[in-house]
């Protein structure tokens, strides 16, 4: 054996020290760094939640985005089991159902990108039901071909042309692939985009990549690269959050209709089940054209008026005072002061009312109920 | 075919030798860009030969001591020039001739690419295609179809109206697509007995066609008048141009001869060219400031592989010169392309101070504060403790044997049918006289139900069109505004007041609806007198 065996170059040592990538990526005995990446998730769940997201600043509620689905032959890759295209299908279907749970006025419209071509799949909508069977309709063998970075934008950008400057415009990249095949430049497509001041982020599957860095970058929108499904989950509900709306889009009075839900008298059909009759005998009227209509939120297709409930514009309310992160503190007894079960190891302490809420609570009020029972 | 009246060039004592009888006459050669035209000197005749029927040209061997140029058509017929300009010399004779003949060339060329473009526009009618995808979509809509036969067909609605909303030609698909870099080593090879057999589509054409523009010249020289367009890819894969990185001399009669020059100059040129992003400027960041004293090794050494180099680099270049040829305006003439872009960070980056790096950001400036009075307090209920047990006992009992019937939100904005369902059996058992009977009680039978039905689709989309032309912001809009509020008194006259069959009380909703847009116009109307 000899003792001065070279483990490598002195310099490798120092420049891998600097970078803490042995701290960071800890292999384990069978030489997987999995273990160290769940770790890593799990700090980032954790970072999530007590982040302090500001208070009191003008957000945009009116969102219309546009998801952009990466179908190249990048997205069959295996290396998010079953695939990356049915992981991601999946993260968006839930993605949808929360997102219209917490903007309950804002519009989403799909658009793929195959072999370097960008289509519409489809148009902005306010509609869960159309969106999920869009994305029901794709299946796998449908992917194939390159990315095309800039013709997904040229392709948001004309859908998002024709919106009033009120709304906030958001475009949504989920990019599996590690190249785009553009037709011209793609920098003068980003400055466009930063122009027109849409909000264009990046949920990247495979690796960082330059261009979306400077992309979002430039047009302030985030870009992460999601390193596991449960990872991939939680970028898409930091999307769920209203951004911060810029100092130059306009603000004006909005035209919106609160309808009530009322015993229709009248024998009438309604706009969302053409075909079918309404699904009951309750509705709500237009209150601008006298549309029937089955359930609100909605836009009126006849006269194109937001029709809402009160309760749901105060739902997006809470998001301009959101409900500080609770402190977690080590308790041995007590009980939870909203459910009243005991409390083992840990409980939540809110700074302002000092009372204590287990893991359960905790997660309810932040995620659903936004207000904390012990505060005035 | 235009008619050019600027000539490319003209060419004094030209003979043309015509097939007959007689001496040959002595004229005038003109050369435009759709055809070529000899006058003569004498007589008033003209001898006029369009483009599309020359499929090539000839020259005499310079050993002859006749100068001719010789113009091969269709059908086999050959038109003969002799230069015989008495004062020159004849290599001033041969240069003359050489100069036409180039000239022809090059607008020969052109003129076949621009009779291409046109067939394939031709091809690609818009209109018809748009015809076939309005028809498309009528097929695929059975209620956009019935709404067209309704509205459109009896001129309620004029077409434009109807189509801007449901024919969408903008924000549909994007379908420019860029040259993968990959695409010569994506040719599909399969190993044959005889050989390799490549498999090309029209997208790699495609490919090579805008990649390489001087291949793309030779295929409008050659095909489809020398050669079919099978033989010119053959002969473009065989040929020594595709296959460079062998030291051989080229064959001379390689159609690609040109090209491999044309490629050499243009490959000298642009390593001539300075490079456009600093950060890959490797003597601008170069830590070697001793570098202009030591004295540069010349030439690389000569290998095999560098031939190899410069071709990859060189295919890069085009592929990426492809992308900068998309013809945009750039909006400042400092604009440079792609990279240079970031010239502008590179600069940011190098003249940052530390101390700027250290010193805090103000982000504050995008962000901007809402004021919110959040003093309003909740109003808190205290109950005795006898009382909140128990209301905490029943809270708790409810959740112990909850089960989805037994919460009926009365007051839920959205509805479930699996809710509804039960609403309604609830309801059912009401005896309610305002409740309005289930569809099928309205009427006798199912096709006067699609009747109803048909009538409350086009108020529907009748009262639409109106309300998409409110606010009036031009005078285009306010005159459809007018139209539309004459076609909804129209209808209203028409079917809804009109008892021609249908009970009144199917049709009431349809007048509400009309009604309350007529009111509107009148309100509009009444705004506008004041």
């Amino acid at each position: 054996m000899d003792d001065d065996e070279q483990k490598g170059y002195t310099w490798e040592a120092g420049y891998a020290e600097g970078l803490n990538i042995n701290e960071v990526l800890v292999e384990d005995e069978g030489g997987s760094i999995e273990k160290s990446i769940a770790k890593y998730v799990a700090d980032s769940k954790r970072k999530a939640r007590l982040e302090k997201r500001p208070e009191k600043i003008r957000l945009g509620i009116m969102r219309h985005i546009m998801i952009v689905i990466d179908c190249s032959r990048f997205m069959t890759n295996k290396a998010m089991p079953p695939s990356r295209f049915v992981v991601v299908m999946k993260a968006l279907q839930s993605f949808l159902e929360r997102f219209f749970e917490q903007n309950p006025i804002a519009q989403i419209g799909l658009i793929t990108c195959k072999d370097r071509k960008a289509e519409r799949l489809t148009m902005m909508t306010g509609n869960i039901r159309v969106l999920k069977e869009a994305l029901n309709s794709m299946s796998e063998a449908f992917c194939g071909g390159d990315f095309s970075l800039q013709n997904a934008l040229q392709l948001a950008c004309a859908n998002l042309k024709g919106m009033p400057g009120h709304v906030s415009r958001e475009v949504l990249i989920v990019m599996a692939a590690l190249s785009s095949i553009d037709p011209g430049n793609i920098f003068s497509t980003i400055e466009t985009m930063k122009r027109m001041n849409i909000r264009c982020s990046a949920i990247g599957l495979s690796a960082e990549m330059f261009i979306c860095k400077e992309m979002a970058k430039a047009t302030k929108g985030e870009y992460s690269v999601a390193l596991d499904p449960d990872h991939l989950q939680l970028l898409f509900s930091k999307h769920t959050l209203p951004p911060s709306s810029a100092k130059s889009s306009e603000c004006n009075a909005i035209h919106v209709g609160f309808p009530h839900h009322e015993l229709i008298k009248t024998r009438s059909f309604c706009v969302c089940h053409p075909d079918s009759k309404p699904i009951s005998s309750r509705g709500f009227i237009c209150t601008q054209c006298g549309a029937r209509h089955c359930s609100i939120p909605a836009e009126c297709p006849v006269c194109k008026l937001t029709l809402v409930a009160a309760p749901q514009l105060a739902r997006a309310f809470r998001h301009l005072q959101p409900l500080a992160a609770f402190q977690q503190i080590d308790v041995t007894r007590g009980s939870c002061y909203a459910c009243e079960t005991r409390l083992t190891s840990e409980g939540f302490r809110c700074e302002k009312c000092r009372l204590v809420f287990c893991l359960d609570c905790d997660t309810l009020l932040h995620e659903s109920l936004h207000v904390c029972p012990g505060c005035k | 075919m235009a008619d050019e009246s600027e000539a490319l060039l003209r060419v004094d004592h030209v003979k043309y030798r015509k097939a007959g009888e007689g001496k040959s006459p002595i004229g005038r050669l003109a050369l435009y860009s759709d055809f070529v035209e000899w006058r003569d000197n004498g007589s008033p005749e003209v001898f006029n030969c369009k483009f599309i029927r020359i499929t090539g040209q000839r020259v005499s061997p310079p050993h002859k001591s006749k100068v001719q140029l010789q113009l091969i058509l269709t059908n086999d017929e050959q038109a003969t020039f002799v230069f015989l300009n008495p004062k020159a010399s004849k290599e001033e004779l041969v240069k003359e001739r050489d100069s036409v003949k180039d000239k022809l060339q090059s607008a020969l060329v052109e003129h076949r690419h621009r009779v291409n473009e046109l067939a394939r526009t031709v091809e690609s009618q818009s209109k018809t295609n748009e015809l076939k995808a309005k028809q498309k979509i009528l097929q695929e809509n059975r209620n956009l179809e019935k709404l067209y036969q309704n509205l459109v067909a009896t001129k309620l609605i004029t077409p434009q109206d109807f189509w801007a909303d449901y024919y969408q030609q903008e924000g549909v698909s994007e379908s420019n697509i860029g040259i993968n870099g990959a695409f010569l080593a994506n040719i599909a090879q399969q190993e044959g007995t005889n050989g390799i057999r490549l498999n090309l589509n029209s997208d790699i054409i495609q490919a090579i066609h805008t990649t390489y523009p001087a291949v793309h010249r030779k295929f409008y020289e050659l095909v489809p008048h020398e050669m079919s367009e099978e033989v010119f890819w053959k002969k473009f894969f065989q040929s020594h141009y595709f296959h460079r990185e062998r030291e051989v001399l080229p064959n001379p009669k390689d159609p690609f001869a040109e090209c491999v020059r044309d490629d050499d100059e243009e490959m000298s040129k642009m390593s001539a060219e300075e490079v456009q992003r600093k950060r890959f400027d490797l003597d601008h960041i170069d830590d070697n400031g001793l570098r202009d004293f030591v004295h540069k090794s010349e030439s690389l050494p000569k290998s095999t592989k560098n031939t190899l180099i410069k071709r990859c680099n060189y295919l890069s270049e085009k592929i990426l010169a492809t992308s900068w040829k998309a013809g945009e305006t750039s909006s400042s003439s400092n604009d440079k392309k792609g990279f240079g872009v970031l010239d502008r960070l590179v600069a940011e980056t190098e003249g940052r101070l530390e101390s700027q790096d250290l010193a805090d950001s103000e982000i504050q400036e995008e962000v901007q504060i809402v004021r919110i009075n959040a003093s309003a307090k909740a109003s808190q209920a205290s109950y005795s403790k006898k009382d909140s047990t128990k209301y905490k006992a029943v809270v708790a009992d409810y959740f112990q044997n909850w089960s989805v019937e037994d919460i009926l939100i009365r007051n839920e904005m959205t509805l479930d049918l699996q809710e509804m369902e039960a609403m309604e059996l609830e309801e059912a058992m009401k005896d309610d006289e305002e409740r309005v009977p289930p569809q099928e009680k309205w009427c006798q039978n199912p096709g006067e139900l699609g009747k109803i039905r048909d009538i409350h689709s086009s108020v529907r989309e009748i009262c639409r069109q109106f309300w998409k032309s409110f606010p009036p912001v031009d005078k285009e809009s306010e005159a459809k505004l007018i139209r539309m509020a004459a076609t909804l008194n129209k209808f209203k006259e028409e079917h809804v007041q009109i008892n021609n069959g249908i009970d009144p009380e199917n049709l009431e909703h349809c007048s509400q609806m009309i009604d309350l847009a007529l009111q509107k116009y009148e309100t509009y109307k009444m705004k506008k007198v004041n």
